[in-house]
C-alpha cells in the first residue's frame, strides 16, 4: 500500500476544522447569551435600588415644609431686591459737596460770589471784587486747582466788565468738571 | 477549453448552504439575536440608567439647596424681616410720598440752619435725568431756600443722610438765596413670582452694614416701620 496517497486524512483535517469552527461558534454564543443576561440582571438590580423615587419624596417634603413660609419669603426677596436698588442709587448718585468745597477754597476774601450755578459736569460762577490782584489770584487758585487735583476739565473766563460807579470788576469763570 | 461558470441564486441553491451547514445555523443565530438584543434593549437601559444617575445628581443639590432655603428661612423673625422691609420701603417708598419729601426737606433745613422758602413739584414726565443710567422712577422738587454757599453746601450733605432717597441734579446759589433741583425716588414693589425651589441667599455684610446705616438716617421708631411693610 503506497502510504503518500491518501485520501482519507484531508478528509478528517476538513472535519476537525468544522468542529473547531463549530465549537467557536458555540462558544461565542453562548458568552453572547452570558452577556446578555448578566447586563439585564445587574441593570434590574440596579435600577431597583435607584434612590431617585427617595429623593424625590425627600424634595417633596421639604417643598411642602417651605411653604410654610410663604410670605416671609416673599417679603425677604422683596426687602433684598429693595437694598440692591438702594445701594446702587447711593453708590452713584452725583454729589456736589467736593466742587462746593473747591470753589470756596480758590476764592479769596476780597472776592465776592455774587451767582453760582451747579450742575452736573459743569459750573460757572460771576464773580465781583474791587481788587484786580485778588481776581488775579483767583485765576491763579483756579488753574492751580485743575493741575493738582484735576478736578476741573476746562477753567474759562468771559464777560470781563469793570463798573466805573463802584470801581468793581465783575467777570464769570466757566469749567467743565 | 473552460466554459465560464455561473452562480444561480435559487431554492435549491440555498437548500443545499442551510444542509452543509445546518450545524453551524442555531450558534449563529443566538450570536445574531444575542447581539439584537443587546442593541436595542441592553444599550438603552444603559443610557437610561446613566441619565438616571445624572438625575440623582442633580436631585441631591436641589435638596442641599432646599434645605439651606429652609434653615434659612426658619431662623429669619417675621418681625424682623418685617421691619427691615418696611424700611427700606421708607428709603425708597413704592409710590410717590408728598409727605415723606416735605418731612426730609424740613428736617434737613433744620439740621443745617436754613429757612425753606418755595418748594414745587414736577409731576409727570420728568426733564432732568439722574446721573444714574438705569435709576428708579423719580420726583422732581424745584426749592428755594435763604442761604449762601456755605448754607446750601451744608443742606445737600444733610440732604444725603435723609430718607426717601434723593439727587441734586443742579444748585443756583446768589445773594443770600439758593435754588436747588432734587430728585426725589421710588420704585413701584414689582409683582414677584417665586419659584419654590429658587435659593435665597442670607443678607451680605454689606447690605447688613447699609440696614445699620439707613437705621441711623431713619429717626422713626421700629413699631412704625412694620406698618409700612404690611401695606403692600
Amino acid at each position: 500500500m503506497n502510504k503518500e496517497i491518501n485520501l482519507l486524512p484531508s478528509k478528517d483535517r476538513k472535519l476537525d476544522r468544522e468542529k473547531k469552527i463549530l465549537s467557536i461558534l458555540w462558544i461565542f454564543a453562548s458568552l453572547s447569551l452570558l452577556i446578555v443576561f448578566a447586563s439585564s440582571i445587574i441593570l434590574f438590580f440596579l435600577k431597583l435600588n435607584s434612590p431617585l423615587l427617595t429623593l424625590r419624596k425627600k424634595e417633596a417634603d421639604i417643598l411642602v415644609q417651605i411653604s410654610q413660609f410663604g410670605s416671609k419669603e416673599v417679603q425677604f426677596n422683596y426687602l433684598s431686591d429693595r437694598l440692591i436698588n438702594i445701594k446702587s442709587i447711593i453708590e452713584k448718585r452725583y454729589s456736589f459737596n467736593e466742587i462746593i468745597e473747591d470753589i470756596i477754597k480758590i476764592v479769596p476774601e476780597d472776592v465776592s460770589a455774587d451767582s453760582i450755578s451747579l450742575s452736573r459736569g459743569h459750573f460757572s460762577v460771576i464773580f465781583s471784587t474791587k481788587s484786580l490782584l485778588a481776581a488775579d489770584k483767583l485765576l491763579n487758585n483756579a488753574i492751580d486747582m485743575t493741575e493738582k487735583k484735576k478736578v476741573f476739565k476746562k477753567v474759562g473766563i468771559s464777560g470781563i466788565t469793570t463798573n466805573p460807579k463802584t470801581g468793581e470788576y465783575n467777570f464769570s469763570l466757566d469749567a467743565d468738571l | 477549453m473552460k466554459s465560464k461558470k455561473g452562480i444561480s441564486l435559487d431554492h435549491n441553491t440555498f437548500k443545499l448552504i442551510y444542509l452543509n451547514n445546518k450545524e453551524k445555523a442555531l450558534p449563529f443565530a443566538v450570536i445574531v439575536i444575542s447581539f439584537f438584543l443587546f442593541l436595542f434593549f441592553i444599550l438603552p437601559q444603559i443610557s437610561d440608567f446613566l441619565k438616571a444617575r445624572e438625575e440623582d445628581v442633580v436631585a441631591r443639590r436641589e435638596i442641599q439647596t432646599l434645605q439651606e432655603k429652609y434653615l434659612l428661612l426658619n431662623s429669619l423673625s417675621s418681625s424682623d424681616v418685617e421691619s427691615k422691609l418696611g424700611l427700606t420701603a421708607l428709603v425708597l417708598p413704592p409710590s410717590k410720598d408728598y409727605a415723606s419729601i416735605i418731612t426730609s426737606l424740613s428736617r434737613t433745613a433744620a439740621v443745617s440752619g436754613i429757612t425753606l422758602d418755595d418748594f414745587s413739584f414736577n409731576v409727570g414726565d420728568l426733564s432732568t435725568k439722574s446721573a444714574i443710567v438705569s435709576a428708579p422712577p423719580s420726583l422732581l422738587i424745584n426749592l428755594t431756600m435763604k442761604s449762601g454757599l456755605e448754607g446750601t453746601k451744608k443742606f445737600t450733605q444733610n440732604l444725603y443722610n435723609q430718607i426717601p432717597l434723593s439727587e441734586i441734579t443742579s444748585i443756583q446759589v446768589g445773594k443770600g438765596n439758593s435754588t436747588l433741583s432734587v430728585l426725589f425716588y421710588y420704585k413701584p414693589f414689582p409683582p414677584l413670582s417665586i419659584d419654590p425651589k429658587s435659593a435665597i441667599t442670607p443678607l451680605s455684610s454689606d447690605s447688613i452694614s447699609l440696614l445699620n446705616t439707613l437705621y441711623s438716617w431713619s429717626s422713626l421708631p421700629s413699631a412704625n416701620l412694620s406698618s409700612t411693610a404690611s401695606a403692600f
